[in-house]
């Protein structure tokens, strides 16, 4: 198979795009991919200070690469989950990569902060992962605003956003369909939030960490075991298998044309947290909850 | 997939075959030989060695 840019060897094969290619000419559309995120959804400039949230995973990794290989100003935020034999894994490589590069990286630690996930899952009868997400979100917006970021992002792919996308639909999660988006701008008590890596799957994400060599974390965390948007992942790829660029129009019409009806219908109106100043329905935020601060 | 279990093949096999043969769909692995990513329509020849990489997110 022959690169369609270059028509040297191909390394990767894109069916949805209907194109093969090199190793240079894929790291070429892949930035390109991202630099066309950007813009469409105006996400940030070279002037914005960016805070790429990283796990150590390759999606993160790859989207920080991605985004100082096209010059922007990003750097990391890592917070440490406090799971033995996981986090500390992830912040080793997350550490040599920030480190090989020589950019700033902000480290979180969740033990320090009375969150360990451990401790946390033994509090609560909640679903852990869901639970991780949340405080991981709050972080990820109080050190950002703290620190005087202009946007948060995150390594959020395509396959992670249409799997989220499927998800909603079949339970009609209608207040998470109206918050799903690729950014969502600041609003009070909130920093804006971008997925720049929305039109790049998880293989094509992979291909990008390979070619790029980046060390990134390959084990599961224990508390993910059976997660269901895997399992949507994997139906979501023998569609996509079977017709190419499903996944892409799924999403893509999503954005055209279910979002705008659902923007025009109101929003229920946040308050912020009287402890910590977190946007909140109620009068104390989970996390301080969480914490036992009320 | 079983992490670090090896499987052999009956040369020579397209990779195609070789994902086709243990269950894979072709975007769910990254195929690895000899420091390249390799393609579905690669012949793969007697004593030929790659290694197959999950995509899917750990979480």
């Amino acid at each position: 198979m022959k690169c369609t840019r270059c028509k040297k060897q191909a390394e990767v094969e894109l069916k949805s795009h209907n194109a093969a290619f090199c190793r240079e000419c894929f790291n070429y559309f892949f930035l390109n991919q991202v630099q066309k995120a950007i813009k469409t959804f105006k996400m940030f400039s070279k002037k914005d200070r960016v805070l790429v949230a990283v796990s150590g995973g390759k999606d993160s990794l790859a989207l920080w690469d991605a985004l100082l290989s096209l010059g922007y100003s990003a750097d990391g935020l890592f917070i440490y989950l406090g799971i033995e034999g996981f986090s500390n894994v992830a912040l080793t490589k997350v550490r040599k990569f920030a480190g090989e590069r020589d950019v700033k990286l902000i480290e979180v630690n969740l033990t320090d902060e009375g969150l360990a996930i451990p401790k946390v899952k033994e509090k609560t009868r909640r679903v852990v992962c869901s639970l991780c997400g949340q405080i991981k979100r709050y972080y990820f917006n109080m050190v950002g605003l703290k620190n005087n970021y202009d946007v948060l992002a995150t390594g959020h792919n395509l396959d992670d956003e249409v799997s989220r996308l499927f998800s909603n639909v079949l339970h009609w999660k209608m207040d998470y369909l109206k918050e799903q988006s690729p950014a969502l701008p600041s609003e009070d008590g909130l920093l804006k939030k971008v997925k720049p890596l929305f039109r790049l799957t998880e293989f094509e994400t992979s291909a990008y960490a390979f070619f790029k060599k980046i060390d990134y974390v390959d084990i599961s965390c224990p508390f993910s075991k059976g997660a269901t948007f895997t399992i949507y992942k994997k139906h979501l790829n023998s569609i996509e298998y079977h017709s190419p660029g499903t996944k892409i129009d799924f999403y893509q019409g999503f954005l055209k044309k279910l979002k705008p009806i659902l923007e025009e219908s109101k929003k229920e109106k946040k308050n912020l947290c009287k402890i910590c100043g977190y946007p909140t329905y109620s009068d104390v935020c989970s996390i301080c909850r969480l914490k036992g601060l009320s | 997939m079983d992490r670090e279990k090896t499987y052999t093949f009956k040369a020579p096999i397209t990779v195609g075959k070789v994902l086709k043969e243990l269950g894979f769909l072709p975007y769910e692995v990254i195929v690895i030989g000899k420091d390249k990513l390799l393609t579905r329509d690669i012949l793969l020849k007697n004593g030929d060695e790659i290694e197959l990489r999950s995509v899917y997110s750990k979480g």
